[in-house]
């Protein structure tokens, strides 16, 4: 189980690259059936260089017309008849139709043509329905899913820990009433709970983040106010009492840090689960919504169009489950590091 | 004992009342009602006989009276979307297909889980340990959502064993099963081991060895009472599980139970059905952690006297 916990930094690096792959602004929108293209009169030679620099393919038109008529862009009706495409790197699901009659061998050089360079976007991961990049989406899905286990986790530990202090410092009557309210909220069934909130308030991210977070800080209140009750009763806390500090500056700065070893571990584990909960919460449409992406949102797009893509399905899957893999994996090495014994659910 | 279950039930009371109050006024305080839909209804006579219909024309305080009073006679109401029917004929319709995917599961779940975690702790740090808990490792990270499209796509899809969805025969049980209880089947395959190694390490586990009680009596009768404690204690937790999974499980493979109906109903604001829904899941999840709770005590007897 140790060994668990050496591997855990090292696994985690998972989770991180994820992480920071998602600051690049890649534009969300890219489309597969409209491709920029650049053309001009230019000998063949100059074309290729050109078609190489752009990182596309080369073209040339057959007729004047319509490489009037394309200007900037190219449709994919046009592909077949007018032109023909050389060496086409890109990797959109619909490949092109090199027409015979078109070709033109690339050794002929030194005549001057209309040449197209196609500036390819090579899409890794495919497009969805709409033409939308996926690999894009996944990255800009992972910020959302990534943002609502780092904004969500948070609620629920302020809540959690707030809730978990107060209600083991003050004690007494405070303490068995506020811990009756959790044991109420415990038997409940949350996940309704949260469906409802979302339902209920604005769909918009910060409320997702507020109902998951408002679920969620149970169990970490209870780990706390364990904590605080074995607190209260050391020597330091008694000498803070006799110097006249005030309760909340007790709470606050002394009972608070003292408990943050299984606090961090527990948030650590709950990262994990409330991005497993957004990703629940999108797949059933009341998480994010459409124009935004999420990690659920796409499996839940990509479920729907199984059959005939399933690449859409099976990378936003593997992705999730990958990097609640790599959490689960740091937060247990953590708390086998810790040797924290706290309950695991 | 018996007390015990009395007092719990006694306890159940407040709590439903606390979630029957909560949901409704939650439900009231939303913006829309479940007649402004894309085509709103344009003749105000009508509008206002619907409304007077299902009691909405009265002030909020009485239709919270009458709402509880229905509810203590159990009767949750008419549905508003589902038209001309009862939300209990609703629930008594679509529960029976849930809780058949429920159970189904569950024995997936167990019979999976235990068997893996039983191994896995008989061979310690083998490679019969080691596969199943990888195994286990994959199935707690790859969400039901995944699982079941994952599923869908190789058994159904390339393989063409079993139908993508429908809810006909007993083949379209057991992909769904397998989704659903695949999770809680890694889990309790982790606990199973956790619990077993323990169990196994004490000293009461050698005196059986001792007195020359077979192995399997050992594992089986002295071993597993007290190896399955986190198990059962897990699945308090894991009913409520079972049931969200429901929702996703539900709506991959198109089964009509009750939780699609919930999730329906909180789009469409059908506000009796969603309440009536939330209350009679919070009554199945209270008495599933009651029986849970029995059954701990059951196969502990340290806890008998608290």
């Amino acid at each position: 189980m140790g060994g668990l916990s050496i591997i855990a930094p090292w696994i985690a690096p998972y989770g991180y690259e994820t992480q920071n792959l998602e600051l690049k602004a890649v534009p969300p929108q890219l489309s597969w059936n409209t491709m920029q293209a650049v053309y001009g009169r230019c000998t063949l030679e100059q074309a290729r260089t050109n078609a190489e620099q752009l990182g596309g393919a080369l073209g040339k038109i057959k007729n004047t017309q319509v490489a009037a008529k394309l200007h900037g862009t190219i449709d994919e009706r046009d592909y077949g008849e007018t032109m023909w495409v050389s060496d086409w790197q890109g990797a959109g699901p619909k490949r092109i139709e090199i027409s015979p009659d078109g070709f033109i061998p690339l050794d002929d050089a030194g005549d001057e043509a209309t040449f197209l360079y196609l500036h390819s976007r090579a899409h890794w991961l495919g497009t969805d329905e709409l033409g939308r990049d996926l690999f894009t989406r996944l990255l800009y899905g992972g910020r959302v899913s990534l943002m609502v286990g780092l904004c969500a986790t948070s609620v629920s530990l302020t809540i959690g820990v707030l809730f978990g202090a107060v209600a083991g410092y003050f004690g007494g009557r405070t303490d068995d009433l506020m811990m009756r309210f959790v044991d109420v909220l415990y038997a409940l069934p949350f996940t309704i709970f949260v469906i409802l909130l979302t339902v209920i308030f604005e769909r918009n991210i910060w409320n997702l983040f507020l109902a998951i977070g408002a679920v969620e800080w149970l169990t970490m209140s209870r780990i706390v106010r364990g904590q605080v009750l074995s607190l209260r009763q050391q020597e330091f806390i008694e000498a803070a009492i006799a110097l006249g500090i005030p309760r909340w500056r007790i709470i606050w700065r002394h009972i608070i840090p003292n408990c943050l070893g299984p606090v961090i571990v527990y948030t650590t584990l709950t990262i994990p689960v409330v991005m497993l909960l957004e990703a629940f919460l999108s797949f059933l449409g009341l998480g994010v919504q459409p124009p935004m992406s999420s990690w659920g949102l796409l499996i839940r797009d990509g479920s729907k169009v199984l059959e005939e893509f399933p690449w859409l399905m099976i990378f936003p899957g593997s992705v999730l489950a990958v990097t609640l893999f790599s959490l689960n994996f740091l937060g247990d090495g953590l708390r086998d590091a810790l040797d924290v014994r706290i309950s695991k659910d | 004992m018996w007390k015990l279950i009395a007092f719990r039930l006694l306890k159940a009371i407040p709590v439903l009342l606390i979630v029957a109050t909560l949901t409704f006024f939650m439900l009231r305080l939303t913006k829309g009602g479940p007649f402004d839909q894309e085509k709103p209804i344009q003749d105000e006579a009508i509008r206002k006989q619907l409304l007077a219909h299902y009691g909405m024309d009265k002030p909020l305080s009485s239709q919270y009276l009458d709402f509880i009073k229905n509810l203590v006679q159990g009767d949750l109401g008419p549905s508003f979307k589902h038209q001309g029917r009862q939300v209990n004929e609703v629930i008594a319709e679509a529960f029976p297909r849930s809780a058949e995917l429920g159970l189904w599961s569950l024995a997936v779940a167990m019979a999976l889980g235990l068997a893996a975690g039983l191994i896995a702790s008989l061979k310690k740090n083998s490679f019969l340990d080691y596969c199943p808990m990888a195994l286990a490792m994959i199935g707690i990270c790859v969400p039901t959502f995944v699982m079941g499209p994952l599923l869908i796509l190789s058994f159904s899809l390339e393989l063409e064993w079993f139908n993508a969805s429908g809810w006909n025969s007993l083949k379209d049980r057991i992909l769904p099963a397998l989704t659903l209880g695949g999770a809680y089947a890694a889990y309790i395959a982790r606990l199973t081991r956790g619990g077993m190694l323990e169990v196994l390490s004490q000293d009461y586990i050698r005196t059986a060895h001792a007195k020359g009680a077979s192995p399997a009596r050992v594992i089986l009768h002295h071993g597993l009472r007290g190896g399955l404690l986190p198990v059962v204690a897990f699945l308090g937790p894991a009913a409520a599980g079972l049931l969200a999974g429901s929702f996703v499980v539900e709506t991959i493979f198109q089964i009509p139970g009750l939780g699609r109906h919930f999730v329906e109903a909180a789009f469409n604001r059908d506000y009796t059905m969603v309440t009536g829904t939330v209350l009679f899941f919070a009554t199945l999840i209270i008495l599933f952690n009651l029986i849970v709770d029995v059954v701990q005590i059951w196969l502990n007897p340290r806890l008998r006297s608290t």
